[in-house]
């Protein structure tokens, strides 16, 4: 039950944020599931134990999502990413990381700064994989696309 | 010098800022400008982005070396303008229009309205309720993030023109939500006070930022990226001193 109100949460949250970046009609509904698949496979792939692993998997699923979204809805792709990925980003760790610099000095918080700097390394390495994928995907299609009409 | 060459070069930047200014990625800006410079027939165009400002030189096709800058200052994401500058780059790159129609379609995308204050408060109210939800709270805590989120909400328009300074505006509204969140507590409710303090930090944290700094530095923009970066760590924890100068004062709340 818990994992589902966060579920729905994490859409509506995603949801939220299109809105505050200004986006309207079906892009909203588009960062809606995103959303709400990214906190779906966070939690699956969870469950094997390494939250790492979740984040990375739940940020690549996001950033394929995304790709496939843009090139439907005629977008760039950091417009559909950057709504969906709100859910994953690490926020809260970094309001707590600074929390506890400032109050313990950041000898006492080296754990939350190793661990803040693995997420964010972690999100940003799959979205550029993905992205990395898809244009490897898109030369060679265009490749095979061009010697058949030349 | 070409006039028209200027007044393209121009609208060009134009749109290269709205880009920039919009939370669009600096490879984003170098790309549509090159793209548009040579849609428009000029022989090569060099442009160098950094977060804070755009220089391009472009080799006019009578030879002429014509160089613009742009400073950009502040910014305010916006998808909305991304998307529709993105198409007008496209459909430039396809046809290239006529001058004075390239700026009235950029003049357009500058004035799209943007979410009205009442909306806006709305929107704040869903967000911050939506995560404090989201980080273990129940329908107690929905409402009180609620609640403070359109205060914060209000904070932020109307600060801006009160402070200045950006990190000191965002310190100042980080520690009245604090205070919001004491003062509910210390009037006799008793909620989860760490779920409705992240739901509400959600609203002011540069989490996207720290994210798209490392992005642009891993995109090999390792300039912007170590902007960007110090950027979002600064704004971090003036929001982390806002909240915990206001919990010293007044206590009540741990996290």
């Amino acid at each position: 039950m818990r994992e589902i109100i966060q579920i729905l949460m994490a859409a509506l949250g995603s949801v939220g944020f299109a809105m505050l970046f200004q986006l309207h009609g079906r892009k909203l509904i588009i960062a809606g599931i995103g959303g709400g698949i990214s906190w779906i496979v966070y939690l699956l792939v969870g469950k094997l134990g390494n939250d790492m692993l979740a984040l990375f998997c739940a940020s690549f699923v996001v950033a394929s999502i995304a790709e496939v979204g843009a090139r439907i809805q005629k977008t760039p792709v950091l417009v559909l990413e950057v709504p969906m990925l709100i859910p994953l980003i690490p926020g809260a760790d970094l309001y707590r990381l600074m929390f506890r610099i400032i109050s313990l000095g950041i000898r006492n918080s080296m754990d939350y700064l190793v661990r803040l700097s693995q997420e964010v390394l972690l999100i940003a390495a799959s979205i550029i994989l993905v992205s990395t994928i898809v244009s490897v995907i898109v030369n060679i299609h265009s490749k095979i696309v061009v010697e058949k009409y030349m | 010098m070409n006039p028209i060459d200027t007044r393209t070069i121009k609208s060009i930047l134009d749109a290269g800022e709205i880009i920039l200014k919009s939370g669009g990625e600096v490879n984003r800006v170098e790309d549509t400008i090159t793209r548009m410079c040579l849609a428009y027939g000029f022989l090569r165009a060099d442009v160098f982005t950094i977060t804070s400002s755009i220089v391009v030189t472009v080799q006019t096709a009578q030879g002429e070396m014509i160089t613009q800058t742009r400073r950009i200052y502040g910014y305010d994401t916006n998808l909305q303008r991304v998307h529709h500058i993105n198409q007008l780059a496209r459909q430039v790159c396809d046809s290239p229009l006529p001058i004075h129609s390239l700026e009235e379609e950029i003049e357009k995308i500058k004035n799209t309205p943007t979410l009205s204050l009442k909306k806006n408060m709305m929107v704040h109210a869903l967000i911050a309720a939506v995560f404090s939800v989201f980080y273990g709270g129940g329908l107690r805590e929905c409402c009180i993030g609620a609640l403070i989120g359109v205060g914060l909400c209000l904070l932020l328009h109307y600060g801006e023109s009160v402070i200045q300074n950006p990190l000191l505006r965002y310190f100042f509204c980080s520690a009245i939500g604090s205070l919001g969140i004491c003062l509910f507590y210390h009037g006799g409710i008793d909620f989860n006070r760490e779920a409705v303090a992240l739901g509400n930090i959600m609203l002011l944290i540069p989490g996207l930022a720290l994210t798209n700094a490392i992005r642009d530095m891993m995109n090999g923009d390792t300039v912007s990226g170590l902007l960007r970066l110090c950027d979002s760590l600064l704004r971090a924890l003036a929001i982390a001193a806002g909240f915990i100068s206001i919990m010293t004062l007044i206590g009540g709340f741990l996290s």
